[in-house]
């Protein structure tokens, strides 16, 4: 059998997953490939900041640090939109961190197999509605929800004032979690399931309860993964535009209130780049692009990482 | 009896009582963290259950042998339709996947065979990449194809959504490649078969189910952005065949439909709606049952 | 496995036989009733009658699927965490019927404990922090009674000596003989009457393995053991009292016979122990 082999399979050279080719070009080549998708992500990111380099020059550190967008006098600060994105996202998370770790437990330890597997199986179909089809319902149907129910109970809280709207910083926020929770609910269920009935046992040995069981056994061995998760959803919150823009309120001012019209990075530019005329008008959205990938790029490194040093964990505890 | 052994019998009884008492106790803090737990799956539910059903409700409404076969009207005039928002989706996206799938799948068959240092620098980037906003991604391709070209097409959309549907070509493409067998890598190899190229057509071959699952997911996303759109491909109201103008889509239909106060118009955005989501859930419950029949092949 | 001939699997010689059999057999401290388990509609174990004597460590025996972890499971209510497990008969602590529908399974298990066949130390805790779990879980608080209780323990299953100067550090930094002694620690440090072991060596190399068998011979003076092996030299070399099991092909695992080791070992009364201890079967 090993006449004809071609690798090096039997003299040790060969690592272990890895079959190593006989044909070196063909290497080169694969490795061609690799180099140009890397090269496309990177190319994302230059040609931003070129294509911004005009605004960014022009408003110097006043781009980030303004708080005044007026593109007529040629002002461009991005405050009113980290904040504006900063807040709708932290609202989604807020609410769907919680929600969305309790459905999960609920379906992974307290469910019945079936119906845990069936409405799993709903929640992720539901992670693949289009951005779109949310925003849609939120603008239509939440939002006259929000102005004739919700809002007018909270309005005398401190952060709650002003008048009800269709719109709103709230609406986005509660949009959001909405969006990022078919995605934290499914991975923290996996991640669950995938305890092993050792360390459940465990617990039960010693007479643990069955609540116990699942505060010692299971939530701290899947911290770390639910965090990457939260992580990987708060990415996908401060870039989600289409759903946002329908029911932030295209308002460039720094929200002062939860029920306030607001504005994201990402609702800026879908609302703004086709008008852009003015001066510097377009660079400076541009920019505003560059702040958003930086920004999305930093916390899915993180959420990478993270999840990076589970699997490493995992690895060596086996 | 020894000191030592009294004070363990004391602790014994200590031990024995105190799980007797906090018994009560211990059960009480179960039932409400279940209750807790239930009661956050009912909240979760009850939005998501939501939105399906208002889409099918006001969105069936719209659907008629004319939505699907007619251009729009104007507001307050009958008998629009989406059949360019139709083709343009299908023109865009097929284009799309054209320029996404082979070039993701060397590269995942790349990531699959090569380790080392690139091969993991690859990997890490290209699931960094998978979390980039939709929207930057729009305005790069509206930078290095609209800007040159001078004007608005359905090719820098199609551009925008391969470079959108690149990761995920990519990662679920290089699982579908790592679930082949080893053996079968060497079987390929010892028959002297010289071409290493040729060997891969072996590995390929036999992970096209996986392949085929990580292109349907993969399209599934690429037909619901509508940020990339935006100023790539913009939208139009005729009917646009031409990779070279502004091309309609359904998810720009959705978005631009949606924001009109006309109810007929917001009807229209309703049943746009509602085919994306047919079209999206199809795809994704056959890369499911794709996915499931291909583990019970593989056992 | 091959067996060794039946001579040498215990050297003894008569004397030592007779004065083993002359000994009182001590009280039971757990009594099994006409115990069977089903799963689902599958019948796992049928029938089993048998006492296990107090301050003793009786091993259970037997092929593969004979049911005796089964058997061991039923001891601390372990089938109810399983879904469709069904237990039938008895099993009496003393006089306490575990079953009772007015006792809770949490205080069975606090009195019966349980060491499994991989070491599972809690990951994310210390030492410390794994030893005293178990009286945490039971509503003990007081740091000056944790602290008694983690050296005592600790002690017991002989590893204060090398961890003492490190109970804060991550209990999955300790080697696996070490892990599976913390596990004996936390389930000794609730006190138990009994204590249950799955296997306890067969994850572990040959010497962590030894350890654990000394240790068990100065835990016995606390707890009553029961030890399920598919190690047969292990039972010859650890119990006291020895039960086969057994499963075939037209019945559901049972007791064949149970008894003093020595004489299963040496003069079985059934032939199927006498096949299963020689090594022609199993």
């Amino acid at each position: 059998m090993s006449v004809g082999y071609v690798t090096g399979g039997r003299d040790g050279r060969r690592p272990s997953r890895h079959v190593r080719l006989g044909d070196g070009a063909y290497r080169r080549v694969l490795q061609g490939f690799g180099l140009f998708v890397l090269a496309i992500f990177v190319a994302v990111g230059a040609t931003l900041f070129i294509q911004a380099w005009p605004a960014f020059r022009h408003s110097g550190a006043g781009f980030i640090s303004g708080t005044n967008w007026d593109p007529s006098h040629a002002i461009y600060g991005a405050v009113p939109f980290l904040a504006g994105t900063l807040l709708t996202s932290a609202i989604g998370l807020v609410l769907a961190v919680p929600i969305g770790i309790g459905a999960a437990i609920f379906l992974a330890e307290y469910a019945p197999r079936q119906i845990s597997g069936a409405l799993g199986m709903l929640v992720e179909l539901l992670a693949a509605v289009p951005s779109v089809v949310y925003g849609l319902w939120g603008f239509i149907v939440l939002g006259p929800i929000f102005q004739d129910t919700i809002e007018p109970r909270i309005q005398g809280l401190p952060f709650a004032h002003g008048n009800p709207l269709p719109v709103g910083v709230l609406l986005a926020g509660v949009i959001l979690a909405i969006m990022v929770l078919p995605t934290i609910t499914a991975v923290t269920r996996d991640l669950a399931n995938a305890v092993p009935a050792t360390s459940r046992e465990a617990v039960f040995g010693l007479g643990g309860t069955r609540w116990q069981m699942i505060r010692t056994a299971v939530l701290p061995a899947i911290r770390t993964g639910v965090v990457g998760a939260v992580v990987l959803g708060l990415g996908r919150a401060l870039g989600e535009t289409m759903a946002v823009t329908f029911v932030i309120g295209n308002t460039n001012a720094i929200p002062n209130s939860l029920i306030a019209p607001g504005q994201t990075m990402a609702s800026l530019i879908a609302n703004e780049f086709t008008e852009a005329t003015e001066p510097f008008h377009a660079s400076a959205l541009l920019g505003i692009a560059v702040l958003l990938l930086i920004v999305a790029v930093i916390v899915n490194v993180f959420a990478r990482l993270l999840v990076w040093s589970v699997s490493r964990e995992v690895r060596e505890t086996v | 009896m020894s000191v030592r052994a009294v004070a363990e019998l004391d602790r014994r009884t200590l031990i024995r009582q105190s799980a007797r008492t906090s018994h009560g106790r211990r059960k009480i803090l179960g039932a409400i963290g279940a209750a807790l737990c239930g009661l956050a799956l009912c909240i979760a539910l009850v939005p998501l259950i939501s939105i399906v059903i208002f889409t099918i409700s006001k969105g069936i409404g719209a659907w008629s042998v004319d939505f699907f076969t007619h251009l729009p009207t104007p507001a307050g005039i009958p008998g629009g339709g989406i059949v360019n928002a139709l083709v343009g989706s299908l023109i865009i996206d097929g284009l799309a996947a054209v320029m996404a799938l082979p070039i993701g799948f060397i590269v995942a068959l790349f990531l699959a065979e090569q380790g080392g240092r690139f091969a993991s620098t690859v990997r890490f980037v290209v699931d960094v990449a998978a979390g980039l906003p939709a929207i930057t991604i729009g305005l790069f391709a509206y930078a290095i194809v609209v800007l040159p070209e001078g004007h608005f097409s359905a090719l820098s959309a199609s551009v925008a959504l391969a470079v959108l549907m690149l990761p995920i070509a990519i990662r679920a493409g290089e699982t579908a490649i790592r679930t082949v067998p080893q053996d079968l890598w060497e079987a390929g190899i010892a028959l002297g078969i010289g071409r290493a190229r040729v060997a891969r057509s072996i590995v390929m071959t036999s992970a096209l189910p996986g392949l085929v699952t990580a292109s349907l997911l993969a399209i599934s996303r690429a037909i619901g952005e509508a940020a990339p759109l935006l100023f790539t491909a913009i939208g139009s109201q005729v009917f646009a065949t031409s990779l070279g103008q502004p091309m309609a889509s359904l998810s720009l239909v959705v978005y631009f439909d949606g924001i009109q106060p006309y109810p007929d118009i917001q009807r229209t955005a309703w049943g746009t709606a509602l085919t994306l989501l047919v079209i999206v859930m199809l795809l994704n419950i056959s890369s499911r049952l794709l996915a499931r029949r291909m583990r019970r092949f593989t056992r | 496995m091959s067996g060794m001939p039946m001579k040498t699997v215990i050297s003894m010689d008569s004397r030592a036989m007779a004065s083993a059999e002359a000994e009182p057999r001590p009280a039971p401290a757990v009594t099994v009733r006409d115990l069977g388990v089903r799963f689902g509609s599958k019948l796992a174990l049928s029938g089993v009658n048998m006492d296990f004597p107090t301050g003793r460590i009786t091993a259970l025996i037997g092929p593969s699927g004979c049911g005796k972890t089964t058997l061991l499971r039923s001891l601390n209510r372990l089938h109810e965490t399983t879904p469709g497990a069904k237990v039938l008969g008895s099993v009496h602590l003393g006089d306490l019927d575990i079953y009772s529908p007015e006792i809770n399974p949490t205080e069975i298990r606090a009195r019966i404990g349980m060491v499994f066949q991989r070491p599972n130390p809690f990951p994310t805790l210390s030492i410390y922090d794994n030893v005293v779990s178990g009286l945490r879980l039971n509503g003990i608080r007081k740091k000056s009674i944790l602290n008694e209780a983690a050296e005592s323990s600790l002690r017991s299953a002989a590893l204060w000596d090398s961890v003492s100067h490190k109970l804060k550090t991550s209990a999955m930094r300790l080697s696996g003989g070490e892990q599976q002694r913390l596990c004996i620690a936390r389930a000794l440090a609730v006190e138990p009457d009994v204590l249950l072991m799955d296997e306890p060596t067969s994850a572990l190399d040959p010497i962590a393995t030894s350890r654990i068998e000394l240790l068990l011979r100065t835990l016995v003076q606390q707890v009553t053991i029961i030890i399920v092996t598919h190690n047969m030299q292990q039972a010859a070399r650890v119990s006291d009292y020895c039960a086969f099991l057994m499963v075939e092909e037209d019945r559901v695992g049972h007791l064949v016979e149970e008894g003093l080791t020595l004489q299963i070992f040496s003069k079985p009364a059934d032939p199927r122990t006498e096949e299963y201890v020689t090594g022609r079967i199993g």
